[in-house]
């Protein structure tokens, strides 16, 4: 499917109707087509990755849109639809990363909140819903105590189902220490997981 | 963690050989520990894949065609658009500033007279260009820079910077004793680097945080107050290409630019006539640091997967820069990067490792690792290095970078930041948020045991910058200890760190200076050894 949908991106084809991006119609439009068809299938999976890389709807929303504008201005350094999903979250990956480092300076009055937290639903029947929220949470505060090579490396495998070398092309690193940084980060996650009682 | 403990893990992405698979079944089938850690994995990453997803905000779409259209910068986070704190600290209003500074902290003094009492005023000419030009340069200062220091005290530094945001209010000053002296700023952030030349009379510095999301580079002519913009450039990344390296001579100063778009150059300062040039166009290089003595050759390194380092001389009818280094190099050392030459000439710390862009910057992505060599007569011998970190194993064990600095004495060095990607040795060691103090006559320059104490750094977020006094026992430690706050009711904090090394199991003393909401440091010691 992913390929399918890359590869009519990269020829220009559009097979939606209405795009929900809508870029400028001044542009290109075969290289409006491939935007488009990038935003369809990967701005869903991008935010829910970087929500989880930074726990925060506002900022993960920004780093979304960050990273759809860089790639739209990169686009025609893309030459290979195969390689279009890596070629994106790197680019999601280094602008979180960016904006994670740059935010160390200065961190939002409201930043005390529990990360990305839900109110919890006050209708009738929404106990399960409740305990949901509730393991989601705790997971991710599990997650945000990893390092952030070690979180976003757990991200990329287990969230974005990536194997080792796509994890690699994502991240600049060798197969071999993508599997290192893995383990590491599946033995921190298990304490952490421990810690919030997630874990048999 | 063990081996079977990497197979286990690469089991649940079939990241195995058919031989790997066959050894790890082989050994769960004997032991019930790695059967439990393949279960523990198992159910993690079904937690983690089985996360709730979260909807897309029906906003970004119109958001991204917007900043599409409107060519928005991108990556530019909240708090540095305009109305952020930036736009407070533009609003700080331009003093006659060099008379003052220099008064304040030239003033003579008995124990610190690395600088020379003031002999001209002017005004301020920092250079608001994204890259230095030549008419954004100052005129040459009217007065040379004092060649013969005097002494200071023992492990005393010679001043440290003082940063604050308060209630909208952005000051910068260089603290000197009791006196605090404003540096005027076209904009405002946090020190994060300084060093001063060897005969005192230039202090080259680094801003982060400014409101244009890139650091801002300067350099301050301790004589007469004149500034003399340096450049911009993205943060190093990794600690990588940060280095502000003074020839022994006072007479340049080499420094590293990474532009927007990740391109890297070594640039350089001359002393003589105030003067910036880019002296290298390849877009990956990187200065390193001087060989000692008058001939002026720097260390470049380009970062490649395999990088190699240059050793470039920078006068000369032959040097035409900007150049390639690899066309003008007089020694070539595949292999090698960063290359930081203690002050004495006789030592040099450097890199070895496969690099890659992991995060759109360089940095170490296999075998990271800072080596010491020693340097004869025939130059750095490279292949006859130690490893710094003499106990840890290296290979798929990593760092991904790491500060690195010289004490003025050529014993003392330190490292911080160092970012190790491979399993802690006991107590966490190596840790990014301490600071591991060596030194060359130690056989075994830094094991764990070379950590500083704990209450050194402890409360600290982040390492800033470590600064070493000529005695070989005392550091100078900026540490972040807290963030600021959006609307710029005040500005990140950070604690300067007085340390007094202690003998053998007495602990170091701690001399805290700027605590609150104020950014104190770095520290600046004279960049000379004690006579």
């Amino acid at each position: 499917m992913e390929d399918e949908v890359l590869s009519m991106a990269f020829q220009g084809r559009s097979t939606v109707d209405a795009s929900p991006m809508s870029v400028p119609r001044t542009a290109e439009p075969s290289r409006e087509a491939g935007f488009d068809r990038l935003f369809e299938e990967f701005s869903a999976p991008i935010y829910n990755y970087v929500l989880r890389m930074v726990a925060d709807r506002d900022r993960a929303a920004d780093i979304t849109q960050d990273t759809f504008i860089k790639a739209y201005r990169k686009l025609d350094s893309l030459t290979d639809p195969a390689s279009a999903k890596s070629w994106l979250y790197r680019i999601a990956t280094n602008t979180a990363i960016d904006e994670m480092r740059r935010r160390k300076w200065v961190v939002r009055m409201d930043d005390d909140r529990e990360p990305h937290a839900e109110r919890p639903d006050g209708r009738p029947g929404a106990e399960a819903q409740v305990m949901a929220t509730q393991v989601d949470e705790r997971l991710q505060r599990a997650l945000l105590r990893l390092n952030p090579d070690r979180r976003q490396c757990l991200l990329l495998s287990d969230l974005e189902d990536m194997s080792a070398q796509q994890i690699g092309d994502v991240m600049g690193l060798s197969y071999g220490a993508v599997r290192t940084l893995l383990c590491r980060a599946r033995g921190d996650m298990r304490r952490h997981l421990a810690t919030e009682g997630l874990t048999r | 963690m063990n081996h079977v403990d990497e197979l286990i893990s690469a089991s649940l992405s079939n990241d195995l050989t058919d031989a790997e698979r066959e050894q790890m079944n082989a050994h769960l089938a004997r032991c019930e520990r790695c059967r439990d850690t393949l279960a523990a994995f198992s159910d993690q990453r079904k937690l983690v894949s089985g996360m709730r997803h979260v909807p897309v905000p029906r906003d970004l779409a119109p958001r991204i065609r917007t900043g599409i259209e409107n060519g928005r910068r991108p990556g530019v986070p909240w708090w540095r658009r305009p109305g952020g704190i930036m736009a407070i600290a533009a609003s700080v209003t331009t003093a006659a500033v060099a008379l003052l500074l220099a008064v304040l902290i030239f003033k003579p003094n008995s124990n610190i007279a690395v600088l020379n009492s003031p002999t001209t005023s002017a005004s301020v000419q920092p250079s608001a260009s994204a890259i230095p030009t030549e008419s954004a340069i100052p005129t040459p200062t009217q007065s040379a820079p004092p060649s013969s220091p005097s002494p200071v005290a023992a492990g005393e530094p010679a001043g440290h910077f003082s940063y604050q945001l308060q209630n909208g209010a952005a000051t910068l000053s260089f603290v000197r004793g009791d006196a605090a002296t404003p540096i005027d700023l076209p904009a405002y952030g946090m020190p994060a680097n300084a060093s001063l030349s060897p005969d005192g009379g230039w202090l080259a510095f680094r801003i982060d945080g400014e409101s244009s999301g890139l650091s801002q580079y300067y350099v301050l002519n301790m004589s007469d107050g004149r500034l003399t913009s340096l450049g911009e450039s993205l943060p190093p990344t990794y600690s990588l290409g940060e280095e502000l390296a003074w020839s022994s001579d006072s007479a340049f100063l080499a420094y590293s630019l990474t532009s927007r778009d990740s391109k890297s150059d070594a640039w350089l300062f001359t002393a003589a006539d105030a003067s910036v040039q880019q002296l290298t166009n390849t877009g990956d290089a990187y200065s390193g640091s001087w060989m000692a003595g008058d001939l002026h050759v720097l260390w470049v390194s380009r970062a490649a997967s395999q990088p190699t380092s240059y050793l470039v001389q920078v006068e000369g009818e032959a040097v035409n820069p900007p150049f390639d280094p690899s066309t003008a190099a007089i020694e070539t050392q595949p292999g090698v990067f960063g290359p930081l030459v203690a002050p004495d000439g006789k030592h040099a710390i450097f890199w070895r490792g496969t690099m890659g862009t992991p995060g759109g910057h360089w940095s170490f992505s296999q075998g990271g690792m800072p080596w010491l060599a020693e340097i004869t007569g025939a130059g750095v011998d490279f292949a006859n290095a130690r490893q710094v970190f003499s106990t840890l194993a290296g290979g798929r064990e990593m760092f991904r970078g790491a500060s690195i600095t010289w004490g003025p004495d050529s014993d003392a060095f330190a490292v911080w930041n160092a970012q190790w990607t491979g399993v802690p040795q006991g107590d966490r060691f190596p840790d990014s948020t301490r600071v591991y103090f060596g030194h060359v006559s130690n056989q075994e320059l830094i094991t764990a045991a070379e950590t500083l104490d704990t209450p050194d750094t402890q409360g600290a977020t982040s390492i800033i910058d470590v600064a070493l006094a000529a005695d070989g026992n005392h550091l100078g430690l900026t540490v972040q200890t807290a963030p600021g706050a959006e609307g710029g009711a005040y500005g990140p904090s950070a604690e300067l760190r007085l340390i007094t090394r202690g003998y053998g199991t007495d602990p170091d003393k701690v001399e805290v200076i700027g605590q609150g909401q104020t950014w104190s440091g770095p520290a600046v010691y004279p960049n000379i050894a004690q006579p």
